[in-house]
């Protein structure tokens, strides 16, 4: 499920960097960001190891201490063509950081070779991890429904 | 012992700009030693964890020396053989490194060993303190997975 097209009324820092090269100035790119309900969805491409892991958890903590009304940040990872424990351990810091303000960080539609290193390093046992953004989405929606009931 | 039938040896700057060359040749030089695609993203992943061990571990300060990290490829008659070796400050406890969660760095996860060992067929390593690093990984495509 695309992104819908968003227009960026301010320029944080994690936009900032992300215009200030191709690929953010590592091997991985910021490709969109949205709200939707009460989930950030950012979608991410490229390569995530040590070259860019500094950088790669900047850009996300901007972006969630940005948005502090959110509940769930959705990590889309299907353009994401590697990962090592470098990536991965940026992922872990930003669950724990969610889970320190009461919400939580997913994963959708990741690649095969990200899910390849997610699955060694155990961490859908830790993170959700979904098929599709739709289902991300579909499983936030039915959380905010129980919580109404 | 298999017969080395083929071998390439790379020595590149101890920085994080060379890890996506590091596992590009890895993974360029196993292509055609009948891999499947996902068993040479798993070589890609070995050798990126190997080397960024390097990177971080084995030359925290500023040295006399230019760090840099030598890789040696292997292909012998069934397998694809690949180390990594540093001259940096080596390891003093090599069981307690290759232990999942060990870590000096608290923003790191500890688990590149870990991955290696799951990755590879055999992995050994050999370390000595002031002398240097070499992690050696071997990967056979008739490994099933």
């Amino acid at each position: 499920m695309p992104l819908s097209a968003i227009s960026w009324k301010e320029k944080p820092l994690w936009q900032r960097i992300s215009e200030s090269s191709q690929w953010g100035g590592g091997g991985w790119r910021l490709i969109e960001w949205e709200v939707s309900g009460n989930s950030l969805v950012v979608e991410i491409a490229g390569e995530l190891d040590l070259t860019c892991a500094d950088e790669f958890r900047r850009v996300l903590d901007s972006l969630i201490d940005s948005h502090p009304g959110v509940a769930r940040v959705i990590l889309c990872m299907d353009r994401v063509a590697f990962i090592d424990s470098s990536g991965i351990g940026v992922l872990f810091g930003r669950h724990r950081r969610m889970a320190l303000r009461g919400g939580t960080l997913a994963i959708a539609s990741p690649s095969p070779q990200a899910m390849r290193a997610l699955d060694l390093l155990g961490v859908p046992s830790v993170i959700h991890v979904y098929d599709t953004l739709k289902q991300a989405l579909a499983a936030e929606a039915e959380v905010r429904k129980c919580t109404r009931k | 012992m298999h017969a080395k039938v083929n071998h390439a040896k790379v020595e590149f700057d101890a920085i994080p700009g060379n890890l996506g060359f590091a596992r590009v040749a890895a993974a360029s030089f196993a292509a055609g030693l009948g891999f499947t695609v996902e068993d040479l993203e798993d070589i890609k992943l070995a050798v990126s964890e190997a080397v960024s061990n390097c990177i971080i571990h084995a030359y925290p300060g500023p040295g006399e020396a230019r760090p840099t990290v030598l890789m040696v490829m292997e292909a012998r008659e069934s397998e694809f053989v690949v180390s990594i070796e540093d001259k940096g400050i080596g390891i003093a406890d090599v069981a307690m490194a290759r232990k999942p969660g060990v870590t000096t760095d608290s923003e790191r996860l500890g688990m590149g060993f870990t991955l290696m060992e799951a990755l590879a067929d055999q992995v050994d390593v050999k370390s000595e303190l002031g002398v240097g690093t070499r992690v050696e990984m071997i990967f056979s495509p008739e490994r099933g997975g």
